[in-house]
């Protein structure tokens, strides 16, 4: 088991815990073991020190970037790598999606939420009758 | 999370007191104080002058207290603080390296350690000097390590947590997974 996601420069990771909750930021700079220097630039975070508790890192890597480069390089290369797309494709991204819908509809969007639900599980059973009367 | 401020402290002797002659222009004294109030700044440049020159507070004025705000806070520098302080047994001058974007931070991390590692207090304490250092010239292995170009580190060992202190659960079903492979 070897480890795929590291804190390094260009590291694409998601703010767990706070007021900016669920905002992507790249890593710029490493201060010590617990403490980095992030830059969010499509969800407007300015250049600041995060410690890593408070981050999640993603998958996603923005290369070639230098140590402590400049905030308009970084933005460059973050929109050039297309991180906000790629995330938004992800399962997480996905689940962050849906969540963030779910908790905003009203009572009638969440009524047909149920009846939608209701309808993919008979359906779900109607399969399940068939293969096993096929079977 | 920020306690601490950087307070530019100016100084002297009041003419006519302490000795001193009524049109006499008495020398005057600034201190870089780091504090976390105005008010504990100006008592620590009295507490340093009357220790450094034949200065006290009661012939003494307060010039000027102004708070340094630092330039360039986006930037990770090597900070070296030189210290001493009055441990159980004896006094220790130390000097220590932290990086961080601002002296201050520097200076809160120390105090913090000097806690933990010595069991030191504000009160025992003195910070004598703080400056930032130039990479050549970093001595410390715990700062060297962090100033490697390629530098990389897992996470091997995560809490996942509540994204609000209002959501997190009192009582768990189960243990949380600390430990993320990818």
């Amino acid at each position: 088991m070897t480890f795929t996601r590291f804190v390094e420069t260009g590291r694409v990771a998601i703010i767990n815990y706070g007021p900016h909750v669920n905002k992507l930021v790249i890593i710029v700079d490493i201060l010590d073991q617990s403490r980095v220097l992030v830059d969010g630039p499509t969800c407007g975070l300015r250049r600041q020190v995060f410690n890593v508790k408070r981050l999640a890192l993603t998958s996603i890597k923005v290369d070639g970037l230098e140590r402590a480069a400049a905030t308009d390089v970084v933005k460059a290369a973050y929109e050039a790598a297309d991180v906000d797309a790629t995330f938004a494709k992800s399962g997480w991204g996905k689940k962050i999606d849906s969540k963030a819908k779910r908790a905003a509809l009203d009572d009638f969007g969440r009524f047909k939420v149920m009846c939608a639900r209701i309808q993919k599980g008979k359906k779900v059973r109607e399969q399940l009758e068939k293969l096993k009367t096929a079977a | 999370m920020t306690w601490l401020h950087q307070y530019h402290v100016v100084g002297r002797m009041v003419p006519g007191k302490g000795g001193s002659k009524p049109d006499e222009e008495t020398a005057v004294y600034r201190m870089r104080i780091f504090a976390p109030n105005p008010v504990v700044a100006k008592s620590r440049f009295w507490y340093f002058l009357r220790k450094l020159k034949r200065v006290k507070k009661a012939n003494g004025e307060i010039l000027s207290v102004n708070e340094i705000h630092e330039k360039n806070i986006s930037a990770v520098k090597n900070i070296g603080v030189w210290l001493r302080y009055k441990s159980r047994s004896d006094t220790v001058n130390m000097y220590k390296e932290y990086r961080d974007v601002t002296m201050t931070g520097a200076v809160e991390q120390m105090y913090m350690e000097m806690s933990g590692r010595h069991r030191a207090r504000w009160s025992s304490i003195q910070v004598l000097k703080v400056q930032e250092v130039a990479d050549e010239d970093v001595r410390r292995p715990n700062t060297l390590q962090f100033m490697e170009t390629d530098l990389k580190f897992p996470l091997p060992h995560t809490r996942p947590r509540a994204s609000t202190k209002s959501k997190r659960p009192t009582f768990m079903g189960s243990r949380p997974v600390t430990f993320v492979s990818n």
